[in-house]
């Protein structure tokens, strides 16, 4: 399951795609619609949630619980932000998912907020600047570009 | 940008406002465009001029477009934080990339890029293998390498 925000968050994730070819993959957004080349039936619309509107979360993660028991994901990858976090998190808690975190390219000098609430929660945490790269925390594994 | 589209003549200036409380009124505007529509919109535009979202940087990369970035700041409540700054600053290198600190920088800048006619070579549609074969190893469950 991949599940990510809109904005440059879902252009990163799109970019890393091809790692997924040929395996079984459902996609979480903010947007009602899918992207063109996405199978409907795939794609799932949850709200979004920013911390300018946090009441939101609780509804996202409603919608979560519901999606993760439908999909039971083996694993769970986002490049961001809040709702990534919270699916993350649910997949984690209700099927035991590997979850993938992938902190946003625009974060260079210093971890996201959702970045490092999302620690304790992925199996690997990744950033995508080699700088921000720490001994028993983030990993650098490469970027999007 | 309204302003600016007042004063060049003979082009067509396309904007995505968001919820942004002024409208227009020199230039064709709606609030959100559909993410296809975005990029072929990109895809046929000579210039485009954003805020330093990594998400715009990205997408005028991926057609070899100019692009003018002017950051959003939190001081000016644009933005959570001003990580803007810090990608203006880490791809202000690009090829093609065009940063301008302040407004007033900004009618400069995108002069610059209207008559730099070089090529701005496109970035890959996908992010490079290495990573790419990394991921993938995490999401089949096979041990990645060290």
């Amino acid at each position: 399951m991949v599940a990510t925000s809109d904005g440059g968050h879902w252009i990163q994730m799109r970019r890393i795609l091809p790692a997924f070819e040929g395996l079984d993959v459902c996609y979480v957004g903010v947007s009602p619609e899918p992207d063109a080349d996405m199978s409907a039936a795939r794609y799932y619309c949850v709200r979004n949630a920013t911390r300018r509107n946090p009441h939101w979360f609780a509804v996202i993660v409603w919608q979560l619980v519901r999606i993760v028991l439908k999909e039971r994901p083996d694993v769970v990858v986002t490049t961001g932000a809040g709702p990534g976090l919270m699916a993350l998190a649910v997949g984690k808690a209700l099927v035991r998912s590997r979850t993938l975190w992938i902190d946003s390219v625009a974060n260079s000098e210093r971890l996201s907020l959702s970045g490092w609430l999302a620690r304790p929660i992925a199996d690997v945490h990744l950033v995508q600047w080699p700088h921000l790269a720490r001994p028993n925390g983030p990993e650098y594994w490469g970027a999007v570009f | 940008m309204d302003a600016w589209a007042a004063a060049v003549d003979g082009e067509e200036v396309l904007a995505q406002i968001g919820q942004g409380s002024y409208e227009p009124r020199n230039m064709t505007w709606m609030r959100n465009l559909p993410r296809s529509q975005y990029s072929d919109t990109v895809a046929r535009a000579d210039l485009v001029i954003a805020h330093a979202g990594i998400g715009s940087l990205i997408v005028a990369g991926e057609y070899g477009k100019p692009i003018v970035v002017l950051p959003r700041r939190a001081r000016y409540g644009e933005h959570n934080n001003d990580h803007q700054v810090d990608t203006a600053a880490r791809l202000g290198a690009w090829r093609g990339v065009y940063v301008a600190d302040t407004e007033a920088q900004l009618g400069r800048c995108i002069a610059q890029a209207r008559c730099s006619s070089a090529d701005v070579e496109a970035l890959e549609k996908t992010a490079p293998a290495g990573f790419l074969d990394r991921i993938r190893l995490f999401a089949t469950g096979e041990k990645t390498a060290p």
